[in-house]
């Protein structure tokens, strides 16, 4: 199968309202709706970077995916502790 | 005519400053000198020109150049950036698209752009009360072929041509580039810096031969500073709006905890 059908699902998860709360919670039922087959299951299922290049994940929607997945990725990475930078007098 | 009045880049990612505080207050600094200068050029509008990190243009449709033409933007909130909408200039915006098409760059249009951290992320800083137009100018390095180095820089070019020959007497223009510099994201290499790429790329736009640069293929860019180091079309598109400027590094920092090398530039009209 061509890997777009991995990155379709992928780069939908912060676009398309409910998605992610979806994948989060029902993520079989998302990979059945994307028409996912074993090994890009089994991909997504692994998580790490590696996996995913293995199943064709593009590098940057890596980077949504492990936002999408790991906790400590979007602890990271995230404009959070710089508000006050953004905000305070010039 | 108007007139270019300010023409600068800079890395456009932060990350949790925990455990690198000193480095990434020098960096927001940094960003925030390089705005400071920039607002005191008085701008009538800012391009802004980045790479999409495909919450826009992803691989559904794979457009190499894209511009919004919008009246306003709203960013897309990754990086939890908040989502708070800044002016469009769509009239400067349109002007651009009609230039580039009679010069041989057939532009895609953008009405519903929601600007990811690549065109948010530096505006926040430099502009915080969201007051300056933007025109943001996505270059897409995430699909092959890549847009060549040579050609983005001829495309800023056509920038500045749009600005001297199509705008109202007295706009004043800046050209913001972002991304960047050497970074490697989930290729082999993955986290490395090269602080060395990142010299040659921050000495060669200072010094105001960006053009050796242009002669890189792109396998040669991701080779020497990365996938992520492709960003530096954004950089040489840039520096077509403006041959012949030279300038100054604002700040550098080399951050193999945030995966990348960060760093800024302004350049001015040789005197």
């Amino acid at each position: 199968m061509h890997n777009y059908t991995v990155n379709r699902l992928v780069q939908e998860l912060f676009r398309q309202p409910g998605l992610l709360e979806r994948f989060r919670s029902r993520r079989s039922e998302v990979y059945d709706e994307y028409g996912l087959d074993p090994a890009q299951r089994a991909g997504l299922d692994d998580g790490t970077p590696p996996a995913l290049t293995a199943v064709g994940v593009h590098p940057i929607l890596q980077m949504h995916f492990l936002l999408a997945s790991n906790p400590d990725v979007a602890r990271l990475i995230t404009v959070d502790a710089y508000r006050g930078d953004a905000t305070k007098e010039k | 005519m108007g007139r270019l009045v300010a023409a600068g880049a800079c890395s456009h990612i932060l990350m949790s400053p925990e455990g690198v505080e000193e480095r990434a207050r020098g960096i927001v600094a940094g960003i925030r000198e390089l705005g400071r200068r920039i607002v005191a050029s008085k701008p009538d509008l800012v391009v802004v020109v980045s790479s999409d990190h495909m919450f826009n243009v992803n691989m559904s449709l794979q457009a190499p150049f894209c511009v919004g033409v919008a009246d306003e933007y709203v960013p897309f909130g990754d990086m939890d950036i908040p989502r708070e909408p800044r002016p469009g200039q769509r009239a400067f915006a349109e002007a651009f698209v009609a230039q580039a098409a009679r010069r041989g760059f057939d532009l895609a249009k953008a009405e519903e752009l929601r600007p990811d951290h690549g065109v948010a992320l530096p505006m926040m800083l430099i502009d915080p009360a969201r007051t300056l137009p933007i025109v943001p100018v996505l270059i897409n390095i995430n699909m092959e072929p890549v847009p060549g180095p040579a050609r983005c820089h001829a495309l800023g070019g056509v920038l500045r041509e749009t600005i001297d020959k199509l705008r109202p007497a007295g706009e004043r223009v800046a050209v913001l580039a972002t991304g960047g510099l050497s970074h490697w994201l989930n290729i082999p290499r993955h986290g490395e810096v090269s602080s060395a790429f990142d010299q040659e790329v921050l000495g060669s736009f200072v010094r105001g031969h960006p053009e050796q640069l242009t002669r890189l293929t792109p396998e040669q860019i991701v080779e020497q500073g990365g996938n992520g180091g492709l960003e530096i079309v954004n950089w040489l598109f840039m520096a077509g709006a403006a041959p012949g400027w030279i300038g100054d590094v604002v700040y550098y920092q080399e951050m193999p905890e945030w995966f990348t090398g960060m760093g800024g530039l302004e350049l001015r009209e040789a005197a």
